[in-house]
C-alpha cells in the first residue's frame, strides 16, 4: 500500500529557506540540519530537512515505495544502499509517529 | 534525511503560521476589504486564523469563511452574543469552531450572568456547534476562573481557553489597570487547592506562564515543552480591522498594511526584525533569573506597550527566581 500523509497534519514548504538550502547544496555544504518544511503534529511544530521534506511532499498516496525510491535516486546522488536504508528508517520513524500511513 | 526534534534550529519563517484577525475595530467599524485580506492570508500559507471582535456580525463573514477554509486554513471565531452575531450565525451554512467569549457575559459572576452564558452556550449548540469557552483573565474575571471551570464541566464544555490580553492601537492606562497583578495571582494560588480536580474533564489552554504554573503545578517539563518564548512576529501575527499587521494582539506595533502589500513582503521587512530583536534581548529585570530559559521574559508585547516598572519583566511576574533546573514546583 502506498504511503500517505496524515491529513490532520498541516504543513508547508518554507520557500526562502529552501532556496537558501539549494544554494548551499550547490556549494557542496552540509544542509542536513536545516529545516525546509514546517509541520504541526498534535499541536507541536516540527520541521523536516530538505531530503525529508521532499519525501514528505511525495507521500501523497499515489506512489509505491519503489516509485519513491526511484524518484529520489534520480534527484539525489547517494549510493543506492545508503538511500534505501535512510528511506526505510525515515519512513518507519514517521509511520510510528502516525504522520504517514499506508492506505 | 532527518526530522527535527532538537537538532535543527527553527528556521526564520516565510510568514506566520497563525494569526488573530479583528473583524471590527474598537469603535465598532467593520474590517474593510476583508475578502482581500482573507485571500492574502491564504496566499501566505497560514495554518490557523482566529477571527475576533464579533466576527460573525461582519457582513462578509460567509465569503471570508469560504476563502479561508477553501485555502486550507483552520478557522476559529469568538462569539460575544450580540444580536448582530446571532443574525450572522443564523445566516451561515456551517459555523467555524466557536470560542464563546465569557468576558462578554461575566463581570462580577452573578447568577444572572452565569445563566446568560449558559443560554448562549445552549443556543449555539442548537446550530450544531460544540463551543469552547474563552476568557481573557483580566483583573475582574481572574477570580471567576474556578467557577468557570466548574461551569464548563457541568455543561459539557471540554475546552477552556485563557488567551493573552489584547491591546488595541488606542490603548490606555485603563487597559494597564485591567491586567491582573502578581498579588492577585498569589491569591488565586491559595484558592485553587486542587488544580488537578479543577482541570478534570477539561482541556485548558493557558497563554500566561504564571497562571499556567498555578493550574499545572509540577508539569512544566512535560506540559509546556512546546513553549519556545514569545512567538510574536515569528510564528504569530495579528491583523487589525484596518488591515495593519501587528506582531500579536498584545502588541499594537505597525509592521505594514495588508491592504497595500502581501504578508510575505511585510514579514521580510525591517519593522518585524526590530520586534524580533526586542524579543531576543534579555530584559534587564530578568538578568540572573533561574527560569529565564523557560520564561524568556514572558509577554513582551504588553511590556513594550504598557511599560514595565521592573525593567522589562513580565507584568505578572512576582520577581526573579533562584536557579532551579526543574522549574518552580
Ligand atoms: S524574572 Fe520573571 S519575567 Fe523575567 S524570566 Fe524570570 S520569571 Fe520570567
Amino acid at each position: 500500500m502506498n504511503l500517505q500523509r496524515n491529513p490532520e497534519i498541516v504543513w508547508r514548504i518554507e520557500k526562502r529557506r529552501e532556496a537558501d538550502v539549494l544554494a548551499a547544496m550547490e556549494r557542496g555544504e552540509d544542509v542536513s540540519e536545516h529545516g525546509t518544511v514546517i509541520l504541526i503534529a498534535n499541536g507541536m511544530m516540527h520541521q523536516l530537512n530538505f531530503v525529508g521534506g521532499r519525501i514528505w511532499a511525495l507521500c501523497d498516496g499515489s506512489r509505491s515505495d519503489e516509485e519513491l525510491f526511484a524518484l529520489l535516486s534520480g534527484e539525489f546522488q547517494v549510493e543506492a544502499a545508503e538511500l534505501a536504508a535512510d528511506l526505510t528508517e525515515f519512513i518507519n520513524d514517521l509511520t510510528n509517529r502516525e504522520w504517514l500511513r499506508r492506505g | 534525511m532527518s526530522r527535527e526534534d532538537d537538532g535543527m534550529t527553527i528556521a526564520q519563517l516565510d510568514t506566520p503560521l497563525r494569526a488573530t484577525w479583528e473583524l471590527h475595530d474598537s469603535a465598532g467599524e467593520i474590517s474593510l476589504q476583508a475578502e482581500l485580506v482573507a485571500e492574502k492570508l491564504v496566499y501566505a500559507g497560514l495554518f490557523y486564523v482566529t477571527l475576533v471582535a464579533r466576527p460573525l456580525a461582519h457582513p462578509a463573514i460567509a465569503g471570508i469563511l469560504t476563502i479561508l477554509r477553501g485555502g486550507g486554513i483552520q478557522v476559529q471565531a469568538t462569539f460575544a452574543g450580540t444580536e448582530e452575531e446571532w443574525q450572522g450565525v443564523a445566516g451561515l451554512k456551517s459555523l467555524p469552531e466557536i470560542g464563546l467569549d465569557a468576558n462578554a457575559f461575566l463581570s462580577c459572576g452573578t447568577a444572572n450572568e452565569w445563566e446568560s452564558l449558559h443560554q448562549a452556550l445552549e443556543s449555539l449548540r442548537q446550530y450544531g456547534t460544540r463551543p469552547a469557552l474563552w476568557m481573557v483573565p483580566d483583573r475582574e474575571r481572574l477570580p471567576l476562573l474556578p467557577q468557570l471551570c466548574d461551569f464548563g464541566r457541568r455543561h459539557g464544555v471540554t475546552r477552556i481557553k485563557l488567551p493573552n490580553t489584547p491591546v488595541d492601537a488606542s490603548f490606555s492606562a485603563r487597559q494597564a489597570r485591567s491586567l491582573p497583578t502578581p498579588a492577585q495571582l498569589a491569591a488565586l494560588r491559595t484558592v485553587i487547592i486542587d488544580p488537578v480536580a479543577l482541570r478534570s474533564g477539561l482541556t485548558l489552554e493557558v497563554h500566561d506562564l504564571f497562571l499556567w504554573e498555578i493550574l499545572f503545578p509540577g508539569e512544566r517539563e512535560n506540559g509546556r515543552s512546546e513553549y519556545g518564548g514569545c512567538q510574536a512576529a515569528n510564528s504569530l501575527a495579528h491583523i487589525a480591522a484596518n488591515g495593519m499587521v501587528h506582531p500579536c494582539s498584545s502588541w499594537p506595533y505597525a509592521l505594514g498594511s495588508l491592504l497595500e502589500r502581501p504578508l510575505e513582503e511585510i514579514w521580510q521587512q525591517g519593522a518585524r526584525f526590530v520586534v524580533l530583536e526586542k524579543i531576543a534581548a534579555l530584559p534587564a529585570g530578568c538578568a540572573g533569573c533561574g527560569d529565564y530559559e523557560q520564561c524568556f521574559g514572558g509577554c513582551r508585547g504588553l511590556v513594550e506597550t504598557l511599560g514595565s516598572a521592573d525593567n522589562g519583566r513580565d507584568l505578572l511576574c512576582a520577581g526573579r527566581r533562584p536557579p532551579s533546573p526543574k522549574g518552580r514546583h
